[in-house]
Parts: C-alpha cells; structure tokens; sequence
C-alpha cells in the first residue's frame, strides 16, 4: 500500500520537474521582450484613460512614446508634473507647455436666449442639433442636453439649473474629450493661465444676435478699445492669446451684452458657485462698477463736452452687467 | 380588380375628408415671394441673379450645381429685393432669391414640344425636363432628370406612377388626379417613351375611387394600366409599390431601377407634361393646407416661394390656438417652427394641428411589445436598430440593415411606449455614412 503512495509522490515530483524545466527553458525561448520604461511609464501615466493624447489609452501613449512615435507633453490630465517625468524615464528633454482648460463659450442659457421649439427627441446635443438644426433659437448656443458632461471623465461639466454646460477650471484636465462631443463646436481649449473669454459662438450680425440671444456678441468692439488682445473677426469678439498686452478689469462690464465673462475672481461662472461665495462676487461686481464709473468720469472730464451721447448707454451696459453677475 | 399591397404597415387615421371634396383654387401669388435655392435633394442651386435685378415669371433664378441638382425659376414677375439667406422649411437658413412682385405676372417665353413630343429624342425630352427645373413631387424632391437617367443595362421594363397618397390628410394628388388626369397621363407616356419602358402602372389607393374612375377612363388606348391598391400606410413608398404592383423586390442597398422599374409621383408626371409639351417650368404646384386648427380647409395651387403666413390669411386664419405646423404629411414631414418659411416645390401640405392633437408625453421605456416590427414595411427590427444605434453600435446595427430604413415613421407610430425610433435610426445611419466619408477620405 506505501509503495503505490511512494510511486505517486515519486512520478508527480518528478513530472513537476520535467515540467518546471520546460517551463524555464521555454521562457528563455520564447522571451518577448518589454521594454521596462512602459511599466514605469504606466506607473505614472493618471491612469484616466481619456484619450486626450490622441492614443487608445494610457497603455496606448505609453507603447507609443517608447516607440518614440510620441511627445512627453502629451498628456493633459497629467501636466507639467507628468510630463517632465515621462521625460526623466525617456531621457529627453521636456518643452513644457501651457496647460490648457476647456471652455464652453456661450452664455445664452434659456431665461437669455430662447427655445424656438419644444424638442421631445432622443436627449442627445448631436440628435437635437441633427433636427432642424436644433431648438434653441440662437444655432451657436449650447442645447443643454449634457452630451459634453457625459463623455467627461474627470466630472469637470457641470450643468446649471437653468440647462447650460459650465467647465469647472479646477477639475478640467484639458483632454478635450467635450470638444468632440460637442455637435455645435462651442467649446474651446484655452490657456489656463487667461481668465477673461467671449463666451459667444454667434458670428451674425448684432441684429440677428439680439434677435436670439440677450448676451450674445454683437460685434461692437467696444471691448477692442479696452485692450489690444481682444480682437474682432466679422461681427464676433475673441481674445488673441498670441498678443501682449494688459486686460483691465472692468472689460467685461464694457461689453454691453454681458458676453465677456471673467474668470478672475471665480474660478467657475458666478451662477453655480456657493451661495456665500456668489454674495462675495456680486460685491466685488458693484466694486468694479465703482471702478467703471470712476473710470468713466476721469475720461469725460478729459474730453470735455463730448461726453452727451455716453451716458446714454451707460445705464444700458450696467442692467447687462447685473444679468451676467446676479444671474441665479 | 383586387387592391394589391405590401406586407406591413400601419393604418392610421386619414383624415382626409375635410379637403377631399375641394376643388383646387388659384392662390393669388404674395406681394414677395422667397425662393430657396435648397428646394431639391443634391447639391443647392447657385443664384444667378442679383439684388435690383427684373424676372419674369418662369425665369431661371438658380443654376443647378452639379449632375444631382436642379434649375429654379422665378414664380413672378418683379424686382429681385435680395439674395441672402432666409429661414427655410429645413429650420437653417438657405440662400435664396427674394422676388418684390409687381403683379403683372408677365411670363418669360416658353418653349415646348408641343402635342408632338413624340418625334423628339430621348435626350431632348430629357433636356426638357431638367430645364424645367423638376423635382419629385411626393416630398423627397429628388431631381427628376436623375431619376430619369438610368444606366442603360438597368433595362428598365416599367414606370409606376404613385397616386397611393397614403400620406394622412394630403389630398393634393387626389385632386390632381380628378381634375388633370391628361397631362398624368401625358407625364407617364413621357417618361416610358425616355426610359424606354413598355409598361405603366397608375398605383392608387381604394379609398379614391372617383380618382380611380377618372384616370382609367384617361389611360384608354394608352399601355398603362390603373391599379387599385389597398388603403395602408406607407402604400406610396417607392419600395412597397413595387413589391404591391409587380411583386419585384428592390435589393438591400438599391434603388428601384435594380427591379428594372422607375418611380415617380402623379404630382411630378403632371410636371413633366407641362414641362415638354408647354415648357413650362416648376413653379408652382398644388397644396393642401387643411389641420383642425386652419378655418378653411383647402386645395390650393400655389407659387413656389409664397410665405406660409400667406396661405394661412387665404385660408382664413387659424382657429383658436396652434399646436403644431407640419409642412407635408403628419407621418414624414417636418414640424415647423415659425410660419415664415416659404413653400417649396417638395411642399405637397400645410397641416395646422391643435394643441389636443400634439401628443407631448415623454418616451416610456420599451416594453418589447413587437409591434414595430410587425409594422415595418421593410422587415426591419425597429427597436433592436434604434437601441444598436443609440449606443453607437454601428457595424451591428449595420448587419441587422439599418440602411434599408426608408424612414416611414410607422414604427414610431404604432410603438405604445412613444420611443423616437426613427430618430435613433437615421441618427444610426447618418453615423455610418460619417464612418464610411471619413474611410473613403483617408
């Protein structure tokens, strides 16, 4: 009876050491090679797997930097931070670049800019854009079915109470994932360090603006004469990145619309923030309203008699500014 | 005879009664009319008139560009105010030619054959036809020369004319039928004699006997043949006549021609007449304008470019509130939202709804009752393709023929659950072509 259990230890050691052997000798042969810098790699890769560097995927930018195929800069979600260590491991040197946030430049939410028709479809942005070109009465302002917020990964969009997709610059890694989902092209890439936008799409004529939109930009280049990096194409204002020069404040209380929005203060639209922290924006409004003002008065004192046809549109630009500060 | 028909379908309500029995009336042509370059399938017309200019009725506006496009012509005579973009029935703006009329209706000479249209050739009748600027008349408006110019080893053996109008509340072919069912007649023989088609087929649906009556009694002595057809929707589909008329099947991704047979609606063979025998162009056209909402109802020929508020003042208002404005049919056409788009020569009806009639419920889930599938004409899966499609799952819904979609709507119609499933589908389809432009591009 012992004998039969010794014979089985016996053959089942010894078919584990054939096997074992086999084993080593066919990892020696059949070695694939991986290259160590991929592991690390993903080691420090976010790991988000957003697609923001244009390859399927952290594993995907990973394979494709080993190959060389890829730049260290790359990654958006990963900023500087990962990418100077993308460069340690690759040996290269890292041009750093400006990290950038998305944007979606409308500000035309339903109570500003109303709905031409009650859409009852499927409650996507690119099906309801797809049915005569969308319901919204303005065809460049944001439909507020929250495609951009579902294909975001990092929950950056959110959507106000009153349908209107905002990108929290906190948590906005600059993938552009929303650019793509986006069926009316109105979000934009822009550097995180600007905080003063046009959020306007609308390249009409200031009465076809008006007719569809209360914030939307007329083409007035008031804001031009503020400061030299606004820039106006046709009939709609733009901030030119490439050119230097200082913004003064008070720029977005000049657009009479209300179309330029600053971000300063806030690092998200006035109307989505804490209760608390929106009474501290509208003080800071009616500060910079002084500041205007002040501004104002130094300039008609300076021009002398001319100054007749601007108070005019002064009362005209501060309800504007109220609407874009107070709105709730 | 017996009604013939298709498998499928759906039986909704006709509604037609309030105008059935209206004879077609002359609208006086708007002080301005608006006319769309984008009135066709295919590239959009370039304007080859300017602000100031002076037309004459009949005069060509806008050149087509391209094989796939078609020439438009002024609908009365005056001063051209403007060349710009205006709201259009597609909801965006479309280019378009903006006509003062100076009421002197005073027509640019008109060239046909004649009676004799006989002696001339296939491509001089062609020519005519697309000088004429036609379109199909049922409201796709695909250019007709097009259709009228297959490859020759397509052997083309019929040409089915559809008077089905299966359309809820449309009766402008019907009236067309009564009251011209010459020049139909006249039309069909045209296009057999260019094609080179030895058969034809009136299809029209039982429910107008009084059609049925005048067009057999217009087609004595002539190869065509007036076929009744059984009252179902979508009856007048190009598809479905063909199986319903000759029991041919158009293959999965063709056109009728691969079933060796053209299509084309009473409306537009009424067109071709005028076109080669009188030479004159498509610029006007009948419609009805009928709803529950609209005070009287009416079949009215109007000019291509007339404002719909227009046609609401000839029809005497509208009654109490409006709920819906539906150019075209309540099954395939577009609700509109404004009443200052023009009419178009797709434009078979103005149907003025009452807010009772809109259904505004939110979609219920699907409770896969099936009955979209029963009533797809095509044999088709409805909701499998809209779900496939809803999650972007191209090359399945692919598999399952979303591309034979003909986009009839009696899916949506009969789905208890009130699911956008037509919708879905052609946002499924146009995703495929998206996919395959981009392939074809790299």
């Amino acid at each position: 009876m012992s004998s039969v259990i010794i014979i089985a230890v016996i053959v089942m050691s010894g078919v584990g050491v054939v096997m074992s052997a086999m084993l080593a000798v066919g990892r020696k042969v059949f070695a694939v090679e991986v290259d160590e810098r991929h592991e690390k790699l993903m080691e420090i890769l976010p790991g988000a797997n957003c697609g923001g560097c244009g390859y399927p995927g952290c594993s995907g930018y990973a394979a494709a930097l080993v190959e060389g195929k890829a730049v260290p800069s790359a990654c958006p979600p990963g900023g500087a931070e990962v990418s100077s260590a993308i460069g340690k491991i690759m040996g290269v040197e890292v041009s750093l670049q400006e990290p950038k946030v998305a944007i979606v430049a409308c500000a035309g939410d339903p109570t500003l800019a109303p709905e031409r028709a009650a859409y009852l479809g499927v409650s996507t942005c690119a099906a309801a854009h797809a049915v005569a070109g969308g319901f919204k009465a303005c065809t460049h302002g944001c439909l507020g079915l929250g495609s951009c917020q579902s294909v975001c990964k990092f929950d950056a969009i959110v959507m106000t109470a009153n349908k209107l997709a905002v990108v929290r610059a906190d948590k906005c890694t600059g993938c552009g994932a929303c650019l793509e989902a986006c069926p009316r092209a109105i979000i934009r890439l822009v550097p995180k360090s600007q905080d003063l936008h046009v959020l306007c799409c609308n390249p009409d004529k200031a009465k076809d603006v008006k007719a569809v939109c209360q914030v939307g930009c007329t083409g007035c280049k008031l804001c031009t004469k503020q400061s030299p990096r606004f820039v106006v194409d046709g009939f709609l204002a733009r901030v030119d990145w490439a050119v230097e020069g200082d913004i003064p404040r008070t720029v977005s209380f000049v657009c009479a619309p209300g179309a330029i929005f600053d971000a300063r203060q806030n690092k998200i639209l006035p109307w989505i923030t804490e209760p608390s922290e929106r009474r501290d924006f509208e003080k800071k409004v009616e500060l910079w309203k002084e500041e205007e003002k002040a501004r104002k008065a130094m300039a008609k004192a300076g021009a002398g008699g001319d100054g007749d046809q601007k108070p005019a549109r002064q009362p005209k630009a501060q309800s504007a500014v109220e609407n874009a500060g107070g709105q709730a | 005879m017996k009604a013939l028909t298709f498998r499928g379908g759906v039986h909704p309500r006709y509604n037609k009664d309030r105008t059935a029995g209206v004879k077609t009336a002359l609208l006086a042509p708007p002080n301005e009319v608006v006319i769309p370059m984008t009135q066709h399938i295919g590239a959009p017309a370039k304007p080859v008139v300017e602000a100031g200019a002076q037309v004459l009725v009949g005069q060509v506006v806008g050149e087509p560009v391209g094989f796939v496009s078609a020439f438009i012509h002024s609908s009365v005579s005056g001063k051209v105010k403007a060349v710009e973009p205006r709201p259009s029935m597609s909801g965006v703006p479309a280019m378009s030619v903006v006509i003062e009329n100076d009421s002197q209706d005073s027509a640019a000479p008109m060239k046909g054959r004649g009676e004799n249209w006989g002696k001339a050739s296939k491509d001089e009748l062609k020519e005519l036809v697309r000088r004429g600027g036609l379109v199909g008349m049922g409201g796709a408006a695909f250019p007709t020369h097009v259709k009228l110019s297959p490859p020759p080893d397509k052997g083309i053996d019929t040409v089915i004319l559809n008077g089905a109008e299966c359309e809820p509340f449309l009766t402008s072919d019907h009236r067309l039928m009564l009251e011209r069912p010459k020049a139909v007649v006249e039309g069909c023989r045209i296009a057999m004699a260019i094609l080179g088609a030895a058969q034809g087929v009136i299809g029209i649906e039982a429910n107008k006997l009084d059609a049925i009556g005048a067009m057999t009694e217009a087609v004595k002595g002539t190869s065509i043949r007036v076929q009744p057809l059984e009252i179902k929707y979508p009856q007048g589909a190009e598809k479905q006549l063909i199986d319903a008329i000759l029991g041919r099947e158009v293959p999965s991704g063709g056109l009728p021609m691969d079933a060796r047979v053209v299509v084309q609606n009473v409306g537009t063979a009424a067109a071709i007449a005028d076109a080669v025998i009188d030479g004159k162009p498509l610029y006007e056209r009948v419609v009805t304008v009928t709803g529950s909402a609209i005070k009287e109802a009416k079949n009215l020929i109007v000019r291509v470019g007339t404002p719909v508020t227009h046609i609401v003042e000839a029809c005497g208002g509208v009654s109490g509130e409006l709920g819906k404005l539906i150019c075209g049919g309540p099954m395939m056409g577009n609700a509109q939202h404004t009443d200052l788009v023009p009419v178009t020569k797709g434009t078979s009806g103005l149907l003025f709804l009452c807010p009772a009639e809109v259904d505004t419920r939110p979609a219920d889930p699907c409770i896969r009752c099936g009955r979209c599938v029963r009533a797809c004409p095509m044999r088709l899966m409805p909701t499998e393709l809209a779900k496939l499609s809803a999650v972007g799952r191209t090359s399945e819904s692919e598999a399952f023929g979303i591309l034979d979609c003909i986009e009839c709507g009696s899916c949506s119609y009969e789905c208890p659950s009130r699911l956008p499933l037509v919708q879905e589908i052609r946002l499924g389809k146009s995703a495929i072509h998206a996919a395959r432009r981009k392939q074809s591009k790299k």
